[in-house]
């Protein structure tokens, strides 16, 4: 009668261990698939980020080499001039427009571009396209910058003003 | 099964995350070497397109880092209506996974500095 008992209880313990053991191997099979399902995108949204960081480049670049027409001189170097120079060659608002429009053409759908030139901390050149006002520290930006060089008339001196474009997700 | 096709989308969208870098790779090479504008005095004008390269461009074979991509590439500008240069290089292969890539460029074109953008489209060859 005692040995009956023992074994019963015996039993019984092995088959609420064998249970458990089944129930957390399941549980580790679900958070293993989870796991993956969630880091699975990964790589290619990290992809995606450094396809961005690119294309911000090339619209940089494309603004530095491409003309503003009819001038034949290109965005950035006529927005520098706008910054730095009193006579300008081309109109403010007629470079604002023509970048506008231009942008308008280049951007990736989705996304606004922040072009600033910068001589100090007071003179300051600036375009958001679209206007959806400056990006926030929570987006996520793709910057790129360089300089542009400008020589004034009057000393032949060159100055270098600092241009950065921001892309950012608007949506 | 679940942990199964998980690792299979993970792989999948691995080879999506390289085949964008490739078809990165590509276009970079060709906006920075083999498109690029050399002016009179043999100077390259990075960023700058000729217009008259793409359809020179005889090789539309690359392969980057140990893998074969063939791609297709075409100009896109503004003329009062949009442009298309191309689209040069093969067609792509049916139901071939594929990567399309369009970033900006300047066109050097007759004389002119237009702003572009180049598409690049990339696959397994």
């Amino acid at each position: 009668m005692t040995c009956y008992i023992y074994n019963k209880f015996v039993r019984e313990r092995r088959g609420v261990a064998d249970v458990l053991a089944v129930a957390i191997m399941f549980l580790l099979v679900v958070l293993i698939g989870v796991l993956l399902h969630t880091f699975m995108l990964t790589p290619l949204r990290s992809a995606a980020d450094r396809q961005l960081q690119l294309k911000s480049e090339y619209i940089y670049e494309t603004l530095a080499t491409a003309w503003v027409e009819p001038y034949s001189k290109s965005y950035l170097k006529a927005a520098a001039d706008n910054l730095v120079l009193s006579n300008p060659t081309v109109p403010d608002e007629y470079l604002r427009s023509a970048m506008e429009n231009t942008l308008d053409y280049i951007l990736p759908q989705g996304y606004a571009a922040e072009v600033t030139l910068r001589l100090c901390e007071n003179m300051t050149w600036e375009l958001i396209y679209p206007e959806v006002g400056q990006p926030t520290s929570t987006d996520k930006q793709f910057i790129h910058s360089g300089s542009i060089s400008i020589i004034r008339a009057e000393n032949r001196q060159p100055i270098l003003v600092q241009a950065t474009l921001t892309l950012f997700w608007v949506g | 099964m679940l942990i199964v096709s998980a690792y299979q989308q993970y792989r999948s969208s691995s080879e999506m995350a390289l085949l964008s870098d490739s078809a990165s790779s590509i276009a970079t090479h060709l906006a920075l070497d083999e498109l690029v504008y050399i002016d009179v005095s043999g100077t390259p004008h990075p960023y700058v397109i000729d217009a008259a390269k793409p359809q020179s461009l005889g090789n539309f074979r690359r392969t980057v880092g140990g893998d074969n991509f063939e791609f297709q590439v075409s100009v896109l500008y503004m003329h009062e209506n949009e442009c298309v240069l191309g689209p040069y290089g093969p067609t792509l292969p049916e139901e071939e996974m594929n990567c399309t890539l369009i970033f900006a460029a300047t066109l050097f074109d007759n004389n002119r500095y237009l702003p572009a953008k180049i598409k690049v489209m990339a696959w397994h060859a």
